[in-house]
Order: C-alpha cells, then sequence, then structure tokens
C-alpha cells in the first residue's frame, strides 16, 4: 500500500534540493555575426572551449579569447542573432551525454538524435576535450581486432588499441573497409568481449551516410554501433567538434571496461572544417592555408584511441581514421601528418582497384606498427609466409611483362602469386571468421590452388568454405579458438581441402 | 588610434569618477569619425564597468538604496523600476546578473521535474 506522507515527504525534500530562485548569469553583447561566428564583448570571466547561450537558446563554443573581445563559434541556427544581443555562459565546458541509450541511435554532435526515434535519455556528460591516458595508465596492445577481411587480418592486423589508417584516394573502398570492420563485429569470440563501434562521418554527404546506416541495420550491426554525424551542410564547428564528440562517448564505454572502435570518416574534411574555422577567427594561416596547430588538432584526437591496463579497468578504443588522398599523393600535408601519428596504414591503391583486385590494399606501402602483437597464434602460423610470397611475385610480375622465357621456379612462383593476389580479394560486405580465413590462406600457401585456373579461384574458395562448415564443423571451432594448429589440425584441414579439391569442377 | 590612446582619452574624459562634459565635447571635436565611434563605445564600456544597475518591481526605500550603495561604494548605483520581475529583483554589475525572483524558483522546478521523471 502507498503511503501518502511517504511520497509527500520525498517530494518536500526534492522541492529543498531544487534551488533557492538565484540565479547567477555571466553575459556579454553580441557585436558581429559573420559566417557562423560571432564576436562578443563582456563575458569576461569565460573560459576557452565554454559553452554559450543566445537569447533565442541557440548554443555555440569560445574558440577566442581577445583582450576586449570573445569569438564564439555557433552550433547550431544563428541566422536570427543580431548586434546587441545578450549571450550568457553556461559555466560548461563543452560535453556529450554519453550512455547505454546511444546504441543503435544516430546522433549529431551534440547529442540531438538525427534518427527520428525518441528523446535519448539523459546520460554521464563526457567532455570533448580531454588529455589523453598516460603512459603509466596503458599496456600494450595485444588483442586482436578481426575486421574479416583476409588481407587485413593476415598481413596488417589490426589489434585493440591500436590506430590504423584507411588511406587512399576517393571511391577505392575506404569506407567499405571500416564498415566491414563494424558488421564484423557482430561474431562473438569466445573469451573476447564485445567491441562497440562508433561511426563518425565528417562532412559526408547525408546520401552516403543514409546508406551506411541502412547496411548496418540490414546486416544487425547497428544494435552495437552509435553514428556521429556532421555532414557537409552542417557548420564548420559541428564537423570539427564530431570527431571529439565520439571520441568522448568512446571513452565513457572504455572507462567501464569495454572495447570500442571509433571510424573517423575522414580526418581530411575534418581539417578542411578546421581550416575554415580557423580562417573565420583570423588565425594566422600556415601552410596551405592550414592553421599552425593542424598537428595538434589530429593528434590530441588520435592519443585517446588506448588501452588500459587492467588496474584501469582493462578497456580499449581502437581508432581507424580514414585520409582522403588526391592523385595517390602520400606526401601531402594531411596525409604525411597524419601516417606520423597513426600505428599503420592501410594503403589503397587505384591501380589495383581498376584491376578487378578489391579491397584495392597494396601490401607493399600497408603497414602494421602492432604486427604479429595483434594475431592470432592460429592465422600467424598460415600468414607469415603470404606477404613475402606477394612480394616477391610483384616484383617477378614485373620482370615477366617482358615477354622472356622463365624457367619453372619462377613460373611456379608467378602462378602462386597470382592465386594468392586472387584468394584475397573479397566481396563487399562479407566478413569471414577467422577459421575460412585460415583455411583460405593455407590452402593458397600450400599449393592446393596451384593446378586451379585463376578465373575459378573464387569460386573454389566459396564452395570449399561450404564444404568445411557442413563436414568439418568440429576443426571450425578448433580454428576459431585462435591457438596455432598442431599437427593433427593440419592433418585434418589437409584431408578436407584434398576431399573437396578432387570433387571440384 | 591605438588602444592605449583611446584607453587615456577615457581616463581624461573622468572628473572626480564622473563624465565631464567639457572635456567630452572637446576630445570628441577632435577625433574623426571612425576614432569618434571608437570614443564613444570605449566610454560605454567604462560607464558599465563603473554602474550597477538595481531592477525592482516596486519603487526603492532609502534602507534598500542606502544597504545597496554601501556593498558597491566604489560604484555608481541605478535604480530602476521592473514590474516583469515577480517578487524579487535584479543586479546588473558589469557581465554579472544577478536575478532573484520566484519565477526562476518555479523555473527550477520546472527544469527539475524534467531531469528527474520521464
Amino acid at each position: 500500500m502507498i503511503n501518502s506522507e511517504d511520497i509527500l515527504s520525498k517530494l518536500e525534500k526534492r522541492l529543498g534540493a531544487v534551488g533557492t530562485g538565484v540565479k547567477k548569469e555571466h553575459v556579454g553583447t553580441v557585436i558581429s555575426n559573420n559566417d557562423g561566428v560571432i564576436t562578443a564583448d563582456g563575458l569576461a570571466r569565460v573560459q576557452m572551449g565554454e559553452m554559450v547561450e543566445f537569447t533565442m537558446g541557440e548554443r555555440g563554443v569560445v574558440l577566442n579569447l581577445s583582450e576586449d573581445s570573445v569569438s564564439i563559434s555557433l552550433l547550431e541556427g544563428g541566422t536570427n542573432i543580431r548586434e546587441g544581443d545578450k549571450v550568457k555562459s553556461t559555466g560548461k565546458l563543452l560535453s556529450i551525454d554519453a550512455g547505454e541509450d546511444l546504441l543503435g541511435r544516430v546522433i549529431d554532435t551534440i547529442g540531438n538524435p538525427l534518427d527520428g526515434r525518441p528523446k535519448i535519455k539523459k546520460g554521464k556528460p563526457m567532455p570533448l576535450e580531454k588529455i589523453a591516458a598516460g603512459v603509466i595508465e596503458r599496456q600494450p596492445v595485444d588483442t586482436p581486432l578481426k575486421t574479416g577481411i583476409k588481407a587485413i587480418d593476415a598481413m596488417i592486423p589490426i589489434g585493440r588499441g591500436q590506430r590504423q589508417l584507411i588511406i587512399g584516394d576517393r571511391g577505392l573502398g575506404k569506407t567499405a573497409i571500416a564498415v566491414d570492420t563494424i558488421i564484423n563485429q557482430k561474431r562473438k569470440v569466445k573469451g573476447k568481449k564485445r567491441v562497440i563501434c562508433i561511426y563518425a562521418a565528417i562532412g559526408q554527404k547525408q546520401s552516403t551516410v543514409s546508406q551506411v546506416v541502412d547496411k548496418l541495420k540490414a546486416e544487425k550491426a547497428l544494435d552495437y554501433t552509435i553514428v556521429v554525424v556532421a555532414g557537409a551542410s552542417d557548420p564548420a564547428s559541428m564537423q570539427y567538434l564530431a570527431p571529439y564528440a565520439a571520441v568522448s562517448i568512446g571513452e565513457y564505454f572504455m572507462e567501464k571496461g569495454e572495447d570500442v572502435l571509433i571510424v573517423y570518416d575522414d580526418l581530411t574534411k575534418h581539417a578542411w572544417a578546421y581550416r575554415q574555422l580557423s580562417l573565420v577567427l583570423k588565425r594566422p594561416a600556415g601552410r596551405e592555408a592550414y592553421p599552425g596547430d593542424i598537428f595538434y588538432l589530429h593528434s590530441r584526437l588520435l592519443e585517446r584511441a588506448v588501452r588500459l591496463n587492467d588496474k584501469n579497468g582493462g578497456g580499449s578504443i581502437t581508432a581507424l581514421p580514414i585520409i582522403e588522398t588526391q592523385a595517390s599523393d602520400i606526401s601531402a600535408y594531411i596525409p604525411t601528418n597524419v601516417i606520423s601519428i597513426t600505428d599503420g596504414q592501410i594503403y589503397l591503391q587505384p591501380d589495383l582497384f581498376n584491376l578487378g583486385i578489391r579491397p584495392a590494399i597494396n601490401p607493399g606501402n600497408s603497414v602494421s606498427r602492432v604486427g604479429g602483437a595483434a594475431q592470432t597464434k592460429a592465422i600467424k602460423s598460415v600468414s607469415g609466409k603470404l606477404r613475402l610470397e606477394l612480394a616477391q611475385y610483384n616484383s617477378l610480375a614485373a620482370f615477366a611483362q617482358f615477354g622472356s622465357e622463365l624457367d619453372e621456379s619462377t613460373t611456379k612462383q608467378l602462378e602462386r602469386g597470382k592465386r594468392s593476389v586472387e584468394i584475397l580479394k573479397q566481396p563487399q560486405y562479407s566478413p569471414l571468421p577467422e577459421s575460412l580465413e585460415i583455411v583460405s590462406i593455407w590452402s593458397v600457401t600450400n599449393g592446393f590452388l596451384d593446378e586451379i585456373p585463376v578465373e575459378e579461384v573464387g569460386r573454389f574458395e566459396a564452395e570449399l568454405h561450404e564444404y568445411v562448415k557442413t563436414h568439418a564443423g568440429k576443426l571450425i571451432e578448433k580454428l576459431d579458438t585462435g591457438d596455432k594448429p598442431d599437427e593433427k589440425t593440419l592433418g585434418e584441414l589437409e584431408k578436407i581441402v584434398s576431399e573437396f579439391k578432387k570433387g571440384f569442377k | 588610434m591605438n588602444k592605449t590612446f583611446l584607453k587615456q582619452l577615457i581616463i581624461t574624459s573622468y572628473k572626480k569618477n564622473e563624465l565631464n562634459q567639457d572635456r567630452i565635447l572637446k576630445i570628441a571635436d577632435r577625433l574623426n569619425r571612425k576614432d569618434l565611434k571608437k570614443y564613444i563605445k570605449g566610454l560605454r564600456m567604462a560607464e558599465k564597468i563603473r554602474t550597477v544597475i538595481v531592477e525592482t518591481p516596486i519603487d526603492e526605500n532609502i534602507e534598500t538604496k542606502r544597504h545597496i550603495q554601501k556593498i558597491y561604494a566604489d560604484k555608481k548605483v541605478v535604480f530602476k523600476k521592473n514590474p516583469t520581475l515577480m517578487v524579487g529583483s535584479k543586479i546588473t554589475d558589469n557581465d554579472d546578473i544577478v536575478e532573484m525572483n520566484l519565477r526562476n524558483s518555479l523555473e527550477s522546478i520546472v527544469e527539475s521535474i524534467g531531469e528527474n521523471y520521464d
């Protein structure tokens, strides 16, 4: 029976804690409104990065503090703001509310839902700007983050807590790699924590973002993904802050001990937005008109990708920043900056894409500085030879173009290389479990595909996968454990592949 | 006209802590349009720093006036009547505004309910 006295006394207690009716405000007056940047006087005690509010409720963030005035970048609206309008400080640094309710949602930089679904419950405010975890709080990256893409998991492995750059020209499949990686996290790996994914769309077309969201929904990957959108039509300030909002949300989950994957798509547009903002704020322009702290813009963002030690919860943030190059120029300003910050890069090449090699990954120019530490023993044992064989094949293939007669071993190497290249091709939205990756790579490196015509390799692989799943379920389970396959397992694998090959037409 | 010179002009415009009309007119006659605009803006800012505006819904009484003048001893206190304030007052000191009224209490209650209940 509900006691009305209890309810009333609780309500009275709450009212007592509500407030005394004294409101203190720190205000300024708008002097000018140019290109989304408001100059205001007053606000003498406002902090850098503090949120301010205008008369009609529009919000902005303080980005410049001068002797007599303050420059505020608008986060929303702003066409009604006129000279003489009042602006008040909120006393809070820019932050975003993070919580479990964000999973499966599409939001903007300041946390407003964009997917037409109900309002998001208020969560823990996470500051957008934060100093990254120190050296003592970290531990080395030693847990794989499986992308499900053979070329990456075998030769350029990514670990949880790593920053791996995806770089290439437009239209080569950079976003496709990121989306496939997110979809692959649907697969539960025994003994490993789930991976929460955050896709930060910066300066992208709304149609592109919509396609990505639809695909994630169709693959049931949206349930563990948060999409933060600052599209091409959003103010430069929103585009500038979007990646920081994404990493702040990631830090909320990381602090609870979870593993998080954040895709920044893409940081080139992020740099453009920051350049635009800095020029409007009249900050001195440097090389290519970028402001002097353009490196710091990305370094402080990417440093927040971290693997925490067990004392600090053991969580991690893995970052997949994307950079779009122009005419494959990886020696340009922004690409070189980000390459020097990240722990490796996946380089996509237009020649390979045009030849039908998709994903168009150039294994020669791609590297993972974490390397084998981010691989299970299983895949490490089969893929060790692959990178070297491909490098040898590429140099031989150039030589063979001259049409001279080749000896038997060279011809064999060339044929093996062609089949290795073919086996590494993979359709979009089809990430593979580790067991099937091992089956494919082991088959090609041990010569089981040497008699198969190159154009039939794709079909061979697809049918082999089906055959192994149907006839060797226990073998699949053994391979999925990640342990180095023993002689017995390798024997079983050899048997099953040989059986299939006999019946392959 | 640089900022230092403008500051000097503004200090000179005051006599015994009050704006002196003669001095202001003399200075204004010697300035071009652009500098005059800066000068006027500077004077407004200076006056804003030196003035405290107290708004109440009713006419002020002498006791209250004396009390507030004691708190802001180094500033000029101006009293204004503002009937929109519900049972309270509003004090504007340069960039800081302190508002005490019933409306704030009601708004706080509404905000608290909104935060704590779905």
